[in-house]
Order: structure tokens, then C-alpha cells, then sequence
């Protein structure tokens, strides 16, 4: 069963290339470029970690951050700031918002895929992603 | 190489004694040993034994599978053995005694796949002309020669190298990787009898399977490279086969997503300045773009690899013979950029862009950053399609990168016209 990230960027190249770095590494991925639609698609996908920009259209990374913070389902999900912006302020208000992990961009496709294993590999992830197929199935009966 | 430094008793570089002299110096010398040539990241082991080749290595190409290659092209009555397959993929480097041995091959055929491989790997290697080479007289037992095999005479080896070489280089075949894998393409709806193949374009159809890299197509077919090249060629016009180079294809793909991923973020940055400086970094960052491209290309063209080691000055020209005529073209659609934007050391000079508002000013800066801007998109697309076009050939199924460039082409083109109207809503330009 593949691990799900939701990938949410207003620039369709970082959401097609972090897509393509990381269903190489069999990860599937989901993508919104705003953030109401990042917050449609947590709530769709039930994804097991979040790549998150900051500036977006709509709402940005560190409202929802709190957003998904506060939902009892989502509190411990793992969320990793991706931002252009590297000060340490921000870093800190990342921190602030509940986000797990900062990513500078430019980031090395490597150094991404590290980071995000790191955080896939863990008993509540797995858990999680047992979670979301009992879900699905139970979906899937209902509609059937 | 783990010879001992006191077996080493020659060693030098490529520049000043060519493969071609060493070898002929040591079968005149009736010397017995190990000759190592290493050129940038091809490499090869020729074992000697009193002035005759008795075996060759090439360490970073696996052996061709011949059970495989006599299977597609149907040697044997279905499947071969399993006992065989066994034992062959335990012992590839010994695939030919083993063969013998089964009375799958005669020993004047195993014999012609001996003389075969060890021409066609010297014949690669006569070409390189950079590099390292030591002789060693020691020799470990697993480096000895099969004993089936007669020793190979060094001037008659040399002489078919060369030839082979020759008609690589200069037949006008193309220069497709020989690490490339031919495979049927699955559009392909018509009926290959109807297409009077002639038999080399047969016997290439028949073993593009997907997996057998190109020099092993050569070997299996005891047919030159030169020869397999232009089959395919003609395979791929008919639209019957595709060519993949899955290690170039992923490098390439790897360069191009952290290329890409380093200039968008520029993108994004350069929004937050004025208009004008705006214009600016949005060519720069194109130029940069296309410099990194050429950087990768260095590394990576058709014509460079297998060449083993070459000097920064050679791959400077190499490109710059490649994509001068590209700048040319683009240039002549925005005069203003003539002699701005040109050539210097293999990578394109953004000395004078950047300098540009020491020279003009006012609208007429404007103008000329829009230019700049205008020409370097066109120039990226141009680069980037004759990059991919020489590194791994044309479009297949199951490929990416094209798609990521494609969009990030038009997340520029929309920046591009989000800074037009951001300017005319300033200027009244």
C-alpha cells in the first residue's frame, strides 16, 4: 500500500516536480494549489504527511497548519514547511503554526525524498495508512 | 587494480603513448601481464600472455547474455534449459566455454564471439585519448584465459579495431548510445513482414527486447556497432522500435528537476522588485537556466561519451560548435541582442545583459531587457529539445521530463506576460 502526501504549491512546476521526485519512490501523491483546496484534500485523501508552501492563494501555510493542527484526526500528521523564504523568523513561525520539519527552496530532489521517508517510515504512519484503507474499503462497500 | 606496485613494470598517460603503441610495444616485447586503461569513466583490463591477448575486461559493462540473445533469435526449441540458465548466469564471464561444453555453439564459433568482443571493446578504446594506463606482470589465476580459447595476435586485433573505428566514425551511422535499450514500440499496429526488412534490421528487431543494451545487440549479431546503428535507425523511421537509455534518461531527468527546481524558486523571488529590475532577472534567470543546461550537456552528449576522458577546452568547443548556430538563429529575430548575448568558454556570456544599463537607458532599456527576456524562452526551448533530442533520443512511452519542462515553460510564459502588463500599467508602454 502506497504511503499518500498531499502537495500543496501555487506553482504548477513545484507541485509536477515534487509529483514526479516522488512517485519515483512509489510515494502517491496529491496535489492543491491553494489553501482551500488543501484543506478539500486532506479531508479527501486523508494523506500521511503534508508538503506545504507558505505564500498561497486563499489561505497560506501557516493558517493552515493551525487548521489541521486543531482537527483531532490531523493533529499529529506530519507537515513540512517548503518555502523560498529561509529566515529564521519564518522558520520560527513555521514552528509556531505546528509544522514538523522546514525545507528551503531550492531544495535537492534527494534531500526532499530523505526528509520525506524519514517521516513516512514511522509505526503512525503505517497506522495511519492502515487507517485510510479500512476507510476506503468501507467506502467502497458503501457505494457497491 | 589490486596488483602489487612491484609487479608494476610500465605505466604512463594516454597523450603521450596511445593504447594502440603500448599494446603493439608489449606483443613485441612478448610481455605477459595486465594492461589497465582508464579514461574519465571507461575503463579496461587486456590480459597478456607472451605478446598474444589471451582475455579482456571491461568492468562497467555487464557481460551480454547470449543464452538470451540465442533464444530471441530462435536457436533453440523453446525455452533453453533451466539447468543451462543456471549455470550461465552463475558464470557469465565463462558463458562461452559453458556454451561450448553444452554443444549450444561449436568451439570455431565461440571462438569468432572471443575474437568478436575483444575487437569491439579495443576499438572503443583506440579512440580515447585522454587517460591512464599501468602493466602489470602479475596476474591473479581468475584474470588467466579461458584455455579453450587460442590466444589473439595483437597487430591482426589492432588492425580489425581500427577498421571497426573507422566505419563507426566516419560511415555516417548514428551515434546512439551503445548502453541504449531498442524495445517493439507498443503504438505499432502494422505487420512487419510487409515492410521488406532486410536481415540485419530483422535480427535487430528480433532481439529489441527491451532489455539488451546495444553493444550487446553487436555481440550477438557478431555485426559492428556501425552496422546495428543503422538498422536501427531505419527500425526506428518505420515506427517499429523505440530507443530508452534508462541510466541517461535518469540523469538527465535528475539534473532536470534540480535545474528546474532551482530556477523556479528564482522565479518566485524575482516578482518583488521593480518592473524594470524585474525584466532583468527574469532573463538572467533564463540565461542561467540555459547555461546549466549546457553544463549537463557537457557532460552527457552523444558525441563526448565513450571518448573516455576530454579536456574542459574540447567540450567548450563541442558545445559551442553545437548550439552556435541556435544563438545565431535566435539572435537574428532581436538585433538589439547581436553581440550582447553571444559565446565564451562553451557557456553563453551575461556579462553585457547585466551591464546593459551602463550603455542605454530609459525606454529604450526597456526595450532591450524585453528582448533579452524574449530571446533567452526561446532560446531555453531550443536548447533544451536539442539536448534531450542527443542525449536520449526522441519521445517514448513512460517519459516525464517533458512534461515537467513543458510546464514549466508556461508557468515562465505567464510571468512573462504578468510583467508586460505589469510595465504597461506603469509606463503606458
Amino acid at each position: 500500500m502506497s504511503p499518500v502526501v498531499l502537495v500543496v504549491d501555487d506553482s504548477p512546476t513545484v507541485r509536477k516536480i515534487v509529483q514526479l521526485t516522488l512517485q519515483r519512490e512509489r510515494i502517491e501523491v496529491v496535489t492543491a494549489s491553494d489553501g482551500l483546496s488543501a484543506l478539500a484534500a486532506v479531508a479527501d485523501a486523508q494523506p500521511d504527511l503534508i508538503l506545504l508552501d507558505i505564500m498561497l492563494p486563499r489561505m497560506d501555510g501557516y493558517n493552515i497548519c493551525h487548521v489541521v493542527r486543531r482537527s483531532m484526526a490531523y493533529h499529529d500528521l506530519p507537515i513540512i514547511m517548503l518555502s523560498g523564504k529561509d529566515g529564521l523568523f519564518d522558520k520560527m513561525r513555521g514552528k509556531l503554526a505546528g509544522s514538523t520539519e522546514y525545507i528551503t527552496k531550492p531544495f535537492d530532489s534527494s534531500e526532499l525524498v530523505q526528509t520525506v521517508k524519514r517521516y513516512l517510515d514511522t509505526p503512525e504512519a503505517h497506522e495511519r495508512a492502515a487507517r485510510r484503507q479500512k476507510n476506503r474499503m468501507s467506502r467502497l462497500r458503501r457505494r457497491v | 587494480m589490486e596488483q602489487t606496485v612491484q609487479g608494476r613494470i610500465l605505466d604512463g598517460d594516454l597523450e603521450t603513448l596511445g593504447l594502440q603503441a603500448t599494446l603493439k610495444m608489449l606483443a613485441l616485447g612478448g610481455k605477459t601481464g595486465a594492461l589497465n586503461v582508464v579514461s574519465g569513466q571507461e575503463r579496461l583490463r587486456v590480459i597478456l600472455e607472451n605478446g598474444h591477448i589471451v582475455a579482456l575486461e571491461e568492468p562497467q559493462l555487464p557481460v551480454p547474455d547470449l543464452l538470451e540473445i540465442f533464444r530471441l533469435l530462435g536457436r533453440f526449441r523453446g525455452a533453453p534449459p533451466a539447468d543451462l540458465r543456471q549455470i550461465v548466469s552463475q558464470n557469465p564471464a565463462f558463458q562461452l566455454e559453458i556454451l561450448q561444453q553444452r554443444r549450444v555453439i561449436s568451439a570455431e564459433e565461440a571462438q569468432r564471439y572471443y575474437e568478436f568482443g575483444v575487437t569491439l571493446a579495443i576499438s572503443r578504446a583506440v579512440r580515447w585519448e585522454h587517460g591512464r594506463f599501468d602493466f602489470n606482470r602479475d596476474i591473479a589465476p581468475s584474470q588467466g584465459r579461458a584455455r579453450q580459447r587460442r590466444p589473439l595476435n595483437v597487430d591482426h586485433i589492432l588492425l580489425d579495431a581500427l577498421r571497426l573505428a573507422d566505419e563507426r566514425d566516419y560511415s555516417g551511422a548514428p551515434a546512439f548510445s551503445r548502453l541504449a535499450v531498442a524495445r517493439w514500440a507498443p503504438q505499432f499496429r502494422g505487420d512487419p513482414q510487409q515492410l521488406s526488412l532486410t536481415p540485419d534490421e530483422v535480427n535487430v528487431l528480433s532481439l529489441s527486447n527491451g532489455r539488451l543494451p546495444l553493444y550487446a545487440v553487436s555481440y550477438g549479431l557478431l555485426l559492428p556497432e556501425a552496422r546495428v546503428f543503422q538498422a536501427l535507425q531505419r527500425l526506428l523511421e518505420k515506427g517499429l522500435v523505440e530507443l530508452v537509455d534508462a541510466r541517461m534518461e535518469a540523469e538527465l531527468e535528475h539534473s532536470l528537476i534540480n535545474l528546474i527546481t532551482k530556477y523556479q524558486s528564482q522565479l518566485a523571488q524575482s516578482g518583488r522588485v521593480a518592473p524594470e529590475q524585474h525584466m532583468l532577472e527574469l532573463a538572467l534567470t533564463m540565461g542561467e537556466c540555459v547555461n546549466d543546461l549546457l553544463r549537463h550537456h557537457r557532460q552527457y552528449a552523444r558525441m563526448l561519451r565513450g571518448r573516455g576522458d576530454i579536456t574542459p577546452a574540447e567540450a567548450n568547443r563541442f558545445i559551442e560548435s553545437r548550439f552556435r548556430s541556435l544563438l545565431d538563429h535566435v539572435v537574428r529575430e532581436y538585433p538589439r541582442m547581436d553581440e550582447i548575448i553571444r559565446f565564451n568558454g562553451g557557456l553563453i556570456d551575461l556579462t553585457d545583459v547585466r551591464q546593459l544599463d551602463r550603455v542605454v537607458r530609459g525606454r529604450e532599456l526597456i526595450e532591450c531587457y524585453w528582448d533579452a527576456t524574449q530571446l533567452f524562452h526561446h532560446l531555453m526551448q531550443l536548447v533544451f529539445d536539442q539536448t534531450v533530442s542527443d542525449e536520449v533520443g526522441q519521445p517514448h512511452s513512460g517519459r516525464h521530463f517533458e512534461d515537467l519542462w513543458a510546464v514549466f515553460l508556461r508557468e515562465i510564459d505567464d510571468e512573462m506576460q504578468r510583467l508586460a502588463s505589469r510595465y504597461n500599467a506603469a509606463s503606458g508602454w
